[in-house]
């Protein structure tokens, strides 16, 4: 049983203990416990089960490399599924479940699947499921669905009531690792000047150091390793341009330098709505990755056992949280380091059953020093079966090198495993970083030669002390003292000659591989030796790709799963690789790694998204009369960013009874609408005319000052994309009016011709839109409620159609454009955009009695429909060209040329069998469904019903009173009364005629008057 | 608009009122008669601010009464010359930040180094915050002037609010 | 997540401040040319595994078209120029035969 010892742990605070509950039993740890560390404590090994088989999970590892310590961490609004145990920090009142198991952890009725192994082998649901098709829907994928994942989703009504949000950092040395290599690493780079960020995932520092050397048989410059940890966190506490911050993980290295880092605020904080993440999104010159090396589990038959744990996780568990892993452990190793675990066991008064050590070789220090203190070492030994259910009671052991022969039985409650170490190259590899094989220490090491490279070309990660191979005391605190100075020096920081710190040396026996333990193990071992803990990933799995093909690591990986749990591999993949590789035969190297990808470890959504949900999600735009609309209760549609009042419903009129009012309303007397958000760009200089040619179809140069004309934009490759009115200022100043969605797009484009294609053209232009509040006051008595406001002289001769004037309206400064949309007598005014309100509610009160109204963007969009005018995206798709919507007028025919002209030159542009614009009108009057086609007889060579038009725009207009519409069709204007069959999905077919798309006052006498 | 204010967290935000702002658009050899700044820099002359918004626009922030004036003024200067001066008064919205942590605040929503050791009184530098296009510069007393368009005022007075709530101290600068 | 400097206000942008603009210094063909030129001039570009010219424009920033001189398989930065130009200055030619020894053509194509 593992059990809290007396006395001994670092990080703990015995003076200030938490009560915690797991799975609804009520336990005690101390502040400083990871929840993990905690369990352990109160001798809760068994933690979850298997996400495949239902087979009992214990805790394996001591931080982010866990695979099975996966739990449900609080409930309600703070539910969160799948944490580990190992990085959860333990606070009062904390509250966890654990997964993966019905109904509870001890009996879990999904283990049978366990006994079913034999035919659940990796790739089974490639070759199960199949037949018959008809049980897919209503067997299997339901069954499959619910017993699939491990976690549960938290309830989707559940609100997260914390805090996210990002912060952006410029460096010269970003060093990620807070171990004994990075520390060195930032002081050697702090003291040569650079400007250095330091970050370490964990809240303390020194990494695996003062662990690994509580036994003080090491120094650095002649201090015990964790003192001197502490003295180099002082010395860089006192450097204004060093920074080091705990519980931030290096999440993503990416291009040109930048790095995504995960800092965890406030998790070990209880309560809520408080600062729960932190993303840190980073630029920096140098990126030194000092992230250790993480302990690779030994492949041997029942290895999956709760009570089985990497060696090293069993020193931190004893040295920074005094905690015994058993009463009576093991050590199973193929490498010097794991000695050491049994050491502090034993001087802490644990009796540790054996050291059995796989290697036949020389033995070096620690096997004598095991001896002088009584321990019993069995050498060239191997497991080849672990007795026990859900918790470790003994093991058989067996010579390595053999079949698994049964040599004695060893009685111990736990195992502590060490199958060597592999450097963790992840952010050395995510921007590029190659990785060479070791053939001394058996590990992928970086290339040091290959760095991922940045912007200038040259190597930007360094990986330093045992990320980069360098695994003992003494070469990790040279190899980062190295690589601090390396990154200063190249970013130009000198700094005064420092002085290299000098560590003890011990001398280490060499690793041997144990790639399977024991190396002869028939196929009935090899089915219970583990190779990836989370997703029950086998030897004999691996071994099963390669027999069936998947010789790729990639390939093996994805067969398998192997790696492919929330650990992401990190205690699977080499153990993995090493395996596909004698199964087919060939060197380790040249099998290969799988692609490494950010991030390290899974980050909170909430992180990512930053303080930019809920209001902040978009940058709705709101235009000067914005707050009218809204306390006028108007229906709102978006348009791009703004939300434009769609109409404005009185009482509990239905939307489409307001709008019919807001036409008839207009049509009759008078209406305003809030045009504010089209686009305004003025276009000023002596090229100006020449500029404003090319980029319309019409001739802009030749319109005279005080006079507006519509133009149309088309692109290079020939195709309508804006239209709007464009109004001469003065000799050599034009305003350009966009649609809505077109005002940023088009001034970068006219921006985009004049910077790159005609520099030495004289043209300034400025985006106005935010500028102007635009009013359009609309109807028979428009001019009469203008009047009204008084200041300015727009009588019909002084202020003609398409015409524009400026002056002070009601006191305000006002230009008032002469155009319409809708086909009635109708006025635009412009003035500040700080005085929009102010002349909105002039209109208002000074047309009250004609019952002037506000209308919105629908009963716009059916008025200028009552005329057959266009708009940019109905009767535009980004294939339609001017030609096809009878604008010909628009283009200018004496022009040379004009962006998109030569491509309407093209021979389908001038396809006579273009769809054509024309109005529709039903039969019965109906409304025709937009976007529907008319079908023409026979099919086309896909075998689809032929078509030869299509609607784009379809309204009710109560003008009428009947349905219209405009749409596209073969030939549209030479068959005028020819009558189509438009197919709906409702199932109705509806008839309707072609007609001319000038529905109202096609004579447009009243926008004339 | 109505002048808000929030001084309940970790730096002090708040509308400025009373600023005109006219736009010029001239080549960067054109002389002006008055002090025109350096790249990426603003400078003062009197109550005028100006900004160095690319190599030929600059923006100018002056009292709302003074803007007829500087119109003129400019219109007077570069008569025959290839220009455009334009009255943005109404386009954009004026913030000022200021505290201990102003930088910092403003470092958790621009992609920009806002480092004391880089932003530094008169330092101008347009970017975005959040989506949207937004320009920010230090005054010469240490605080921080942000301007946006208007329509997104909004928007960035609630991302700026929020990035200065009570309790997030970052601690980087 | 490329961060390139701008010539003209000398800032150095993070991508997010840019918006991109394709190939550069593509001539373009007017009323005159035959349907083949249009053609390349419309949809042909060199898509280049390695030196790449293209635009840029620094739409949040102070708004100018620039060209970057990228290496789309390393992200190598040759250096950023000025776009009022139709063919790449001599300094950046340089500086990729420097970088790039083996490639032929240094110029736009």
């Amino acid at each position: 049983m593992s059990t809290r010892l007396k006395s001994g742990g670092r990080r703990i605070d015995r003076s200030r203990p938490v009560t915690f509950s797991f799975d609804g039993a009520r336990l005690r740890g101390y502040r400083g416990d990871t929840l993990a560390s905690a369990l352990l404590a109160n001798d809760r090994m068994l933690v979850g089960r298997s996400f495949k088989y239902h087979r009992p999970r214990g805790i394996v590892a001591s931080g982010s490399e866990e695979p099975n310590a996966l739990v449900g961490l609080e409930e309600g609004d703070l539910f969160e599924p799948n944490q580990r145990a190992t990085t959860t920090e333990l606070y009062d009142g904390l509250t966890a479940r654990s997964q993966n198991r019905w109904p509870s952890l001890s009996m879990d009725f999904g283990a049978v699947t366990s006994r079913l192994s034999r035919v659940l082998p990796a790739g089974f649901y490639y070759k199960t499921f199949l037949r018959p098709r008809s049980f897919w829907k209503h067997v299997y994928e339901p069954l499959i669905r619910r017993s699939a994942g491990l976690g549960y989703a938290p309830n989707p009504e559940a609100r997260d009531p914390d805090r996210y949000e990002h912060f952006y950092l410029h460096v010269d040395v970003l060093i990620v690792g807070g171990g004994i290599a990075g520390i060195q690493s930032a002081l050697a780079a702090g003291r040569a000047g650079a400007r250095v960020l330091l970050i370490e995932q964990s809240a303390h520092w020194g990494g695996r150091s003062p662990a690994d050397h509580s036994g003080g048989k090491q120094s650095v410059n002649n201090i015990p390793v964790d003192k001197y940890v502490d003295e180099c966190l002082a010395e860089l506490g006192t450097m204004p341009h060093v920074q080091c911050r705990t519980r931030t993980m290096g999440a993503g290295v990416y291009d040109h330098g930048y790095v995504l880092a995960y800092e965890r605020v406030g998790d070990h904080l209880p309560g809520e709505g408080a600062l729960r993440h932190r993303l840190w999104k980073i630029r920096t010159g140098r990126i030194i990755t000092a992230t250790g090396a993480i302990e690779r589990p030994i492949a041997f038959p029942g290895n999956d056992l709760p009570g089985v744990m990497l060696a090293s996780a069993a020193r931190d568990y004893l040295i920074d949280f005094g905690v015994s892993m058993g009463k009576h452990p093991l050590v199973l190793a193929n490498n010097d380091s794991a000695y050491e675990t049994a050491f502090l066991l034993q001087d802490q008064g644990v009796d540790v059953a054996a050291i059995v050590d796989a290697r036949t070789g020389d033995a070096g220090g620690v096997a004598q020093e095991a001896v002088e203190r009584g321990l019993r070492v069995i050498r060239g030994g191997g497991v080849s079966s672990v007795k026990g259910r859900r918790r470790v009671e003994g093991v058989t052991i067996c010579d390595q090198r053999g079949a698994g022969t049964a040599l004695e039985e060893i009685s111990c409650d736990a195992i502590a495993m060490s199958g060597g170490w592999s450097p963790a190259v992840h952010l050395w590899s995510h921007s590029g970083g190659k990785l060479t094989w070791d053939a001394r220490q058996f590990c992928f090491r970086p290339d040091v030669d290959n760095s991922a490279r940045g912007a200038d070309g040259a190597p930007y990660v360094i990986a330093a002390g045992a990320a980069s191979g360098e695994m003992t005391l003494a070469a990790a605190v040279k190899d980062g003292h190295a690589a601090g100075l390396r990154a200063a020096a190249e970013l130009g920081y000198n700094g005064a000659a420092q002085s290299e710190p000098v560590a003890t040396r011990v001398e280490e026996a060499a690793i041997e591989p144990v790639w399977i333990m024991p190396s002869q193990a028939p196929v009935t071992l090899r089915e219970k030796a583990f190779l990836d803990f989370q997703n029950d990933v086998k030897v004999s799995d691996v071994e099963l790709a390669a027999r069936e093909g998947f010789e790729s690591v990639e390939h093996a990986k994805r067969y398998t799963t192997l790696g492919m749990a929330t650990d992401q591999g990190k205690l699977s993949n080499i153990n993995g690789i090493a395996i596909l590789s004698d199964a087919l035969g060939r060197p380790i190297p040249q099998t290969g790694t799988t692609t490494f990808r950010p991030p390290y470890t899974p980050i909170s959504f909430g992180s990512i998204a930053g303080s930019q949900t809920g209001p902040r999600f978009l940058p709705i735009r709101r235009t000067p009369i914005q707050d009218w609309h809204e306390e006028q209760g108007a229906y709102f549609e978006p348009v791009g960013h703004w939300r434009r009042p769609y109409c404005y419903p009185r009482g509990d009129e239905s939307h489409s009874d307001a709008v019919a009012r807001e036409i008839l309303q207009t049509r009759n007397h008078v209406g305003l609408l809030d045009a504010s958000t089209l686009g305004k760009i003025v276009v000023k200089g002596p090229d100006a005319g020449r500029l404003l040619d090319m980029l319309y179809t019409g001739r802009m140069s030749t319109l005279k000052p005080g006079r507006c004309r519509y133009g149309l934009m088309c692109s290079e490759n020939g195709f309508l994309m804006d239209d709007g009115v464009v109004a001469r200022l003065d000799e050599e100043t034009f305003l350009c009016h966009t649609t809505t969605g077109g005002a940023d797009h088009i001034h970068a484009h006219m921006e985009d011709w004049l910077q790159t294609e005609w520099w030495d053209w004289k043209v300034y232009t400025a985006n106005l839109t935010e500028q102007f509040a635009q009013i359009a006051v609309v109807g028979p008595k428009s001019r009469e409620v203008l009047e009204r406001l008084g200041g300015m002289n727009l009588g019909r001769d002084a202020l003609p159609f398409m015409g524009w004037c400026e002056g002070m309206l009601a006191g305000i400064s006002a230009r008032i454009f002469r155009i319409s949309f809708s086909g009635e007598l109708s006025y635009e005014i412009a003035v500040a955009a700080d005085q929009g309100i102010e002349l909105w509610e002039k209109f208002l009160a000074a047309g009250q009695d004609f019952g002037i109204s506000p209308y919105g963007t629908e009963a716009l969009h059916v008025m200028r429909a009552e005329k057959g005018f266009i708009m940019i995206g109905d009767e535009t798709d980004g294939t339609v060209i001017p030609q096809d919507l009878g604008l010909d007028w628009a283009i200018a025919k004496g022009k040379d040329d004009y962006i998109g002209k030569r491509a309407q030159m093209r021979s389908h542009m001038i396809d006579p069998d273009r769809w054509k614009l024309v109005g529709l009108e039903t039969v019965d009057g109906s409304v025709l469904p937009e976007g529907a086609y008319a079908v023409a007889s026979g099919k086309t060579s896909i075998g689809q019903r032929a078509t030869q038009g299509r609607v784009t725009s379809s309204y009710h207009s109560p003008t009428l009173g009947r349905g219209i519409a405009m749409g596209l069709v073969l030939r549209g204007p030479e068959r005028m009364g020819d009558e189509l069959e438009f197919p709906g999905t409702d199932g109705q077919v509806y008839k309707a005629r072609l007609v001319s798309p000038v529905f109202y006052n096609p004579e447009g006498t009243k926008q004339d008057a | 608009m109505r002048k808000r204010q929030f001084d309940g967290g970790i730096a002090r935000i708040e509308d400025v009122e009373g600023y005109g702002m006219v736009s010029l658009r001239v080549s960067a050899e054109t002389a002006l008669r008055r002090a025109r700044p350096q790249r990426g820099q603003a400078c003062w002359e009197g109550e005028t601010t100006t900004l160095w918004m690319s190599p030929d626009e600059l923006l100018f922030l002056c009292p709302r009464a003074e803007v007829a004036g500087l119109l003129r003024d400019l219109a007077q200067d570069l008569a025959g010359v290839h220009h455009l001066a334009a009255d943005v008064s109404s386009a954009r919205a004026l913030f000022d930040v200021r505290g201990r942590n102003a930088l910092e605040v403003m470092a958790k929503l621009m992609p920009i180094d806002l480092s004391p050791q880089k932003f530094s009184p008169g330092r101008v530098r347009r970017s975005r915050i959040g989506q949207v296009a937004a320009a920010i510069w230090m005054q010469q007393d240490g605080a921080l002037r942000v301007i946006c368009f208007r329509s997104v005022a909004d928007y960035v007075w609630d991302l700026m609010v929020d990035a200065a709530r009570p309790g997030t101290e970052v601690g980087a600068f | 997540m490329l961060i390139l400097n701008c010539p003209y206000c000398g800032e150095s942008a993070d991508e997010t401040e840019l918006a991109p603009g394709g190939e550069a210094h593509l001539r373009r063909e007017g009323p005159e040319s035959q349907d083949e030129a249009f053609e390349s001039y419309l949809f042909h570009r060199s898509n280049p595994k390695g030196v790449h010219f293209e635009r840029w424009r620094h739409a949040f920033g102070c708004g100018k078209w620039f060209i970057a001189a990228r290496c789309t398989a390393t992200l190598e930065v040759f250096g950023t120029y000025a776009a009022q130009t139709s063919c790449p200055p001599q300094e950046i030619v340089d500086k990729i035969s420097e970088r790039r020894p083996d490639r032929r053509g240094a110029s736009g194509s």
